[in-house]
């Protein structure tokens, strides 16, 4: 994926309002959970319970327009307890994607403290950088290319064609601030490509 | 070029990972072998590209392993190239396993030992 799309993204991340950027980083967080669950099964390790009732929490900010700092305070020292330490997991994909899955969450909330875009942007990032870590194992991609060289081959892969189709599709959808609600997330969740992530742990072994 | 020390460069490198978590629960290792290669290992399956795209002329990516930390990587990368580590660092402390390999080696570094195994890796047999 090159600069130049993230970029694009980015400006159409800051241009949207405080409340829809949040919505934008909690559609593409949410479609992440599984990757985690998918790690807690195969590893017996972490708590798929505590990203839903992030991703909850989440919705119920966006929905009154407030948050607690108490509450706020407990989600995190919570996501901090169920993201998985490479150190323990050295080279398993299914643990790059659940530490993924619960930074994206975690930018979420650190969104909702600051306001700075910078976190939705990375939220965004982090999605591609989740199929990034598919496509290499999927495709067996060499270890060693370099940056412009692997930047070409994701770039020019379909998955990654349309996970930029579905982010500019969903941030022009979000431009007239429409109503936030359970129907837009879950319209937006269902159009988001579909990835065989399932296969990821047995690939690799 | 005048190669950065070790560590210092394997911090560097992680610095590029903006993400809070990601760059809290991964390692970034860089290897000084005899020649003018450096070495780049992560404990990740694959290098991710923010770090990718930092990387200099004369530094080659470690083959990731499952199982193995990034500085597990960098040793046997350089193996598989009959290349020869000199010194070595990582982005945070060094784990008890990697330490002892590292000492058996011969290799210098300037990165703390953390003196404790992987949690889920002290239960391998």
């Amino acid at each position: 994926m090159t600069q130049d799309i993230q970029n694009q993204i980015n400006t159409k991340i800051q241009a949207l309002s405080l409340y829809h950027q949040l919505a934008f980083g909690v559609m593409l967080a949410e479609r992440y959970l599984p990757n985690y669950f998918a790690f807690h099964l195969a590893e017996n390790w972490g708590n798929p319970m505590v990203l839903l009732n992030g991703i909850d929490l989440l919705k119920s900010i966006i929905d009154k327009r407030q948050s607690d700092p108490e509450e706020l305070e407990l989600i995190d020292n919570l996501i901090e307890s169920a993201t998985p330490d490479l150190e323990d997991f050295p080279g398993n994909p299914l643990a790059s994607l659940a530490l993924d899955a619960s930074s994206m969450i975690a930018e979420c909330f650190a969104f909702v403290r600051d306001q700075k875009p910078r976190h939705i942007e990375l939220c965004s990032a982090t999605s591609f950088s989740s199929l990034e870590i598919y496509l290499q194992v999927h495709e067996q991609m060499p270890h060693d290319l370099s940056a412009a060289a692997l930047d070409k081959q994701l770039s020019d892969n379909v998955l990654i064609k349309e996970e930029v189709a579905y982010q500019l599709g969903v941030l022009a959808d979000l431009s007239p601030e429409p109503t936030i609600n359970s129907k837009l997330f879950i319209e937006k969740t269902l159009q988001a490509p579909k990835v065989d992530w399932a296969g990821l742990g047995k690939m690799v072994g | 070029m005048q190669r950065k020390e070790p560590t210092e460069r394997a911090e560097e490198l992680h610095e590029l990972i903006e993400d809070e978590r990601k760059k809290r629960n991964t390692t970034t290792a860089v290897g000084d072998t005899s020649t003018d290669i450096s070495i780049i290992g992560t404990n990740e399956i694959y290098l991710r590209s923010e770090i990718r795209r930092g990387l200099l002329p004369h530094e080659i990516i470690a083959k990731s392993k499952p199982g193995n930390h990034a500085e597990e990587n960098i040793l046997e990368t350089a193996a598989e190239r009959n290349l020869k580590i000199v010194t070595i660092g990582a982005s945070r402390p060094i784990c008890l396993d990697c330490e002892e390999k590292i000492k058996d080696l011969g290799i210098e570094t300037k990165t703390k030992f953390s003196g404790k195994k992987s949690k889920n890796r002290t239960e391998k047999p």
